[in-house]
């Protein structure tokens, strides 16, 4: 459920600030006999202040400066082989819920879930979901959008998704996920996932989504995958189908990605293919687009973390899907940032970068404090 | 001959403590009551690393024993093979992901041996001195000796 709160930007964020320094200073009880987690229920907060100051050339460039609060609720709850979790993601304008699952485990390494859930085919967000903490750099990459960031490809399915892995060889394993179920629709000039709590307009139709991963220590950080998608879009904007020329937009999305750790260096590449078939009673087309990310990260002394991602694409600039989707997709960016863990579960990052959208160019710093309770 | 006999005391302390320290083991322990005879190494780690295992239809929970700063070292050394630091990430990120359970942190042992004891389903480390006389914990085997 979405609630506006009816208090000036500033007051708001001064408030929220405050609740995430208390948060963050205040450590929950915990009694001298036992931590009062991994029982069967188990929660986790991830607060995290940013500032963003943007430099741009041109008067197109998005959103000016602004501050940013948010905190990620996860709780979780499990009882035998049934398991329970939800995400709820708190800003200064909105509480939304972003995944809420309910799963069984079907066998020792396969889980079944139904509910509201990120689709598989995400090398970075099956990862790091809201949580950003877990993520090192600031920002995640323009092509792994949420939808309610303008990003392109559906990522909040309402449905069933099963995942699950097994052994190779004397130490590595092979993991498997597969969702399906509605996709998002494309509405007011974004993509509107079902939502949980809120009413929802309907007209949703297919999504389906799968990633296949090879892990070469199964137990260790790293792995090689494919994954596969085909989400089928109904453009229930009229104005926008009129002037996009289609009321259907099937996407299918191919990519491929790897992720490695060696002693201190951390590397992470990921490309999609998007093939968007646009259809209506008119003049269905179909275009294609590409889009991919390396990011490079560093463990240092003092618990310093340098990184650098670059991100690229291609055709993406010629879709007419992007252009009417979202104005600010990045065509490129390159960053570089520095993340020290200032004390346990906390850290500090700043982060510099340079984007082009389709409009327009410009520089950007950010700065973040993140962290993790309890 | 009190002196005698006090010297002699202390000569035998002084025998037994190295080998009571040479001796010390860290063992894999689970309730006398369990139905789980045997975990290899990679089910314990993934057991510790928030992931399924599965026993006799029982899903099998790891608690944390933090009731010794040695033993925990022991710990993340053998058994997850990681740093505590990287450990604690990897527990945060597989809740995240999974919303699987972490380990039930102990800061007794005595709070743990009773939380074994009490659920078939649990499953911990201990140092073997701790758990040889208790009937109510069965060790599986030793993990790690000094």
């Amino acid at each position: 459920m979405r609630y506006e709160f009816d208090v000036r930007p500033t007051a708001r964020l001064a408030v929220l600030t405050l609740l995430v320094a208390v948060l963050g200073c205040r450590a929950p009880p915990v009694s001298a006999e036992e931590h009062h987690h991994g029982g069967d229920s188990d929660w986790l907060l991830f607060p995290s202040v940013e500032a963003i100051e943007r430099s741009d050339t041109h008067e197109q460039a998005p959103q000016d400066d602004f501050e940013r609060a948010t905190v990620d609720v996860l709780f979780s709850h499990s009882q035998g082989r049934f398991r329970a979790l939800a995400e709820t993601e708190c800003a200064i304008d909105e509480v939304e819920i972003e995944r809420l699952q309910l799963g069984w485990e079907v066998g020792e390494n396969t889980l079944l879930w139904a509910g509201r859930f990120h689709q598989p085919a995400s090398a970075w967000n099956t990862q790091h979901h809201h949580g950003q903490y877990l993520q090192t750099a600031i920002t995640r990459p323009n092509i792994e959008h949420w939808e309610d960031e303008g990003g392109l490809i559906p990522q909040h399915i309402a449905g069933l998704l099963v995942e699950s892995r097994g052994s190779i060889g004397s130490n590595g394993g092979l993991a498997f996920s597969a969702g399906a179920g509605a996709a998002p629709i494309l509405r007011i000039g974004r993509l509107e996932p079902v939502a949980v709590l809120r009413t929802n307009t309907g007209g949703h139709r297919s999504s389906w989504s799968g990633r296949a991963a090879y892990e070469p220590d199964q137990l260790g950080d790293d792995s090689f995958g494919l994954v596969l998608a085909q989400h089928d879009v109904n453009v229930l904007d009229p104005g926008l189908a009129a002037a996009f020329g289609a009321t259907d937009v099937t996407l299918d999305v191919v990519g491929a990605f790897a992720k490695m750790a060696r002693d201190d260096w951390r590397v992470q590449a990921t490309y999609y293919h998007i093939d968007a078939h646009l259809t209506s009673g008119l003049r269905p087309h179909d275009e294609n687009f590409g889009a991919g990310y390396l990011q490079v990260e560093r463990s240092l002394p003092a618990r310093l973390t340098p990184f650098a991602r670059l991100e690229s694409t291609a055709n993406a600039a010629r879709s007419s899907y992007v252009a009417f989707q979202s104005r600010e997709f990045e065509l490129r960016r390159a960053l570089l940032g520095l993340r020290w863990d200032f004390t346990r579960n906390h850290a500090l990052t700043l982060e510099a970068g340079h984007a082009t959208t389709l409009l327009t160019n410009f520089n950007e710093v950010r700065l973040q404090w993140s962290f993790v309770l309890p | 001959m009190r002196w005698s006999a006090a010297l002699l005391c202390a000569l035998l302390l002084l025998g037994a403590a190295p080998s009571v320290a040479a001796d010390r083991s860290m063992v894999l322990i689970v309730s006398a009551d369990s139905p789980v005879t045997h975990l290899d190494a990679i089910e314990v780690r993934k057991l510790y690393l928030g992931l399924s295992v599965i026993r006799a239809g029982l899903s099998l929970r790891a608690l944390d024993n933090r009731s010794d700063d040695k033993l925990h070292q022991a710990f993340l050394q053998n058994v997850v093979a990681m740093p505590e630091s990287v450990y604690e990430r990897r527990l945060l990120s597989i809740m995240l992901q999974q919303g699987a359970r972490r380990p039930q942190a102990f800061e007794t042992a005595t709070a743990l041996l009773a939380a074994v004891a009490a659920d078939p389903s649990a499953v911990s480390v201990a140092w073997a001195t701790e758990v040889v006389q208790d009937r109510r914990i069965r060790v599986l085997r030793v993990l790690w000796r000094d």
